[in-house]
């Protein structure tokens, strides 16, 4: 037992230096962006928040247009009602991977301001809980067997963007935004 | 001009775009509260908190406002 684990260490004192050197080089290196990585890791933000929406919107138009399936139809058919269920899930999945990437800070600035931000608080507030609200009294009044709720640990990203961020200006105008 | 039930509810976070009728009876009460010694701010404010339900977290946002819309005529179906 004596003396083994010093031995058994010793090749730690050799790399140690090196290693750490290496570390400490890349911590600095990574703390002091040059101006031109700096215009790059802001364009890919752009980048990625301009695909970003464009997802998100694809997922709205699909949700938006299985309410309206739905309004339509002569009789409220269980297809129908799984439709909404399915695109508002996936609209909700989609406005959570935005709020993930808005939590890594891969998004740009001005976007996640101006229309990232007020999409997911809009969602928090009104949205989410009127989406699982509806469900259920669609889901009770025509019999179809639904036990979806809305928990916070489904969209946790969505959630802890809004407590991070805020309320957001003390009003909002729509004809302005 | 904006219809002033629309502005109302922009303007004090309603959860409903008061009637005309409701509207004139809020700028009657301002004006009440105002004669009391209230200034305009705190008056409108005073009477549309008395008149009508305030959410503070409202957001309008297009987005948010056709899904609720939607939502909403859905649930009456």
């Amino acid at each position: 037992m004596s003396g083994a684990a010093p031995d058994q260490f010793a090749w730690l004192k050799d790399i140690w230096l090196p290693v750490g050197t290496f570390i400490l080089g890349f911590i600095v290196s990574r703390l002091t962006l040059t101006k031109k990585e700096r215009k790059e890791v802001e364009q890919a933000n752009y980048d990625n928040t301009a695909s970003l929406i464009e997802q998100h919107e694809a997922a709205y138009t699909d949700y938006t247009a299985a309410i309206a399936r739905y309004l339509d139809a002569p009789n409220a058919s269980p297809e129908n009602f799984v439709e909404i269920a399915t695109t508002g899930d996936r609209y909700f999945i989609r406005l959570n991977f935005l709020a993930t990437s808005i939590l890594s800070d891969k998004v740009d600035v001005a976007a996640r301001e101006q229309i990232l931000l007020p999409k997911i608080r809009a969602a928090v507030a009104r949205s989410l809980p009127q989406h699982y609200g509806t469900l259920r009294s669609i889901a009770d009044k025509h019999g179809f067997p639904y036990r979806g709720e809305l928990r916070r640990t489904d969209y946790g990203a969505i959630y802890d963007v809004a407590e991070k961020y805020g309320p957001g200006p003390e009003w909002e105008d729509p004809l302005e935004a | 001009m904006r219809e002033i039930g629309v502005g109302l509810r922009i303007k004090y976070r309603l959860s409903e775009v008061p009637t005309e009728k409701e509207a004139s009876e809020w700028a009657e009460l301002v004006e009440r509260y105002k004669s009391e010694g209230l200034d305009a701010e705190e008056a409108g404010l005073r009477a549309a908190d008395t008149l009508f339900e305030i959410v503070p977290n409202l957001v309008l946002k297009a987005e948010a406002d056709t899904i609720e819309a939607l939502l909403e005529q859905a649930k009456k179906k």
